[in-house]
């Protein structure tokens, strides 16, 4: 048995913790994979749908018995486009399959840390897969969820955010 | 410590095939394939071995489409041809239970992305070490 209490029944809650979990992710993905750190510039928790700016997502699950949620980084496309390029090393000037697998796998290792570091606390979340939505001005709607946690980073002078929602299920 | 190593780097997802291009290139290791799933690094290994120039390291991602690495894994150790070869599982699942699954599997050690070449380094130098104590 974990030596952990299984926390099923708690209200995980989008506070200044839930910040710090997502941050410490963004940092440790972008550092690794891209060598700056981003910056978070800004916080706030809404029920307003954000669609101006943003072309393409990676959205990713988060799920347990009791609560579960969506975890989502969005990014202009000249951004990702130019985000994406040092990585691939060579300069994309299109939303292609690269650009594509590129988000899911942020999505999916930003998920990944921030999941473990949730489980620590004993949440037992679930790995899952990441979707990539792409286009222009889209939103991303959480029908079952009022709030969100919106971050806004600067990426090495490039924008993006992290929306996070969760809701008791 | 050599750096004549064939390594095999197998993820259906071509941003982590080039950061791992990038970094092992880093380390100095240039005798990279790439393979884009599970079936695909399958025929490379099988078409490596038969032109006489085996792989001397899988890194391999867990989840890809067609076949997991996992599966690979426990059919390379179930072949007599490929059981030596070693695996790294490069994974963003980062539980405990996964690393378990994954040695009982076969794999000889486990990565977690984000990595950074100094993590490959290791790795590598713990493998190496561990095949040329036995």
């Amino acid at each position: 048995m974990s030596a952990v209490r299984k926390k099923s029944e708690a209200q995980l809650h989008l506070d200044d913790e839930m910040v710090k979990i997502i941050d410490k992710a963004m940092l440790e993905t972008f550092s690794s994979f891209m060598g700056f750190n981003p910056i978070l510039k800004h916080v706030e928790r809404s029920d307003k749908n954000i669609s101006d700016r943003f072309e393409i997502s990676g959205i990713i699950a988060f799920i347990q018995d009791k609560v579960e949620g969506t975890l989502a980084i969005r990014f202009r496309q000249e951004s990702v486009l130019r985000l994406l390029s040092r990585v691939y090393g060579d300069e994309l000037s299109v939303v292609d399959n690269r650009v594509i697998g590129g988000v899911a796998e942020l999505a999916n290792v930003i998920h990944g840390i921030a999941k473990e570091d949730l489980n620590l606390q004993g949440y037992h979340y679930q790995m899952c897969l990441p979707v990539v939505i792409i286009g222009e001005n889209h939103v991303v709607v959480n029908a079952l969820s009022g709030q969100k946690l919106i971050m806004n980073y600067d990426l090495d002078g490039d924008e993006a955010i992290v929306e996070l929602v969760l809701h008791k299920r | 410590m050599s750096k004549q190593l064939r390594i095999l780097l197998v993820d259906d997802f071509e941003m982590i095939r080039s950061l791992l291009k990038q970094a092992l290139k880093q380390l100095g290791y240039t005798d990279l394939t790439e393979a884009v799933d599970g079936l695909d690094a399958l025929d490379k290994i099988s078409k490596a071995k038969e032109a006489g120039q085996p792989f001397d390291l899988v890194f391999l991602d867990w989840n890809m489409p067609k076949m997991t690495g996992i599966e690979v894994v426990q059919k390379c150790k179930a072949d007599e041809n490929f059981k030596n070869i070693p695996f790294i599982m490069i994974t963003a699942e980062r539980e405990q239970k996964s690393v378990v699954t994954a040695l009982k599997a076969g794999v000889s050690d486990y990565v977690i992305k984000p990595f950074s070449p100094r993590q490959l380094a290791s790795k590598i130098e713990r493998i190496l070490t561990s095949a040329s104590a036995a």
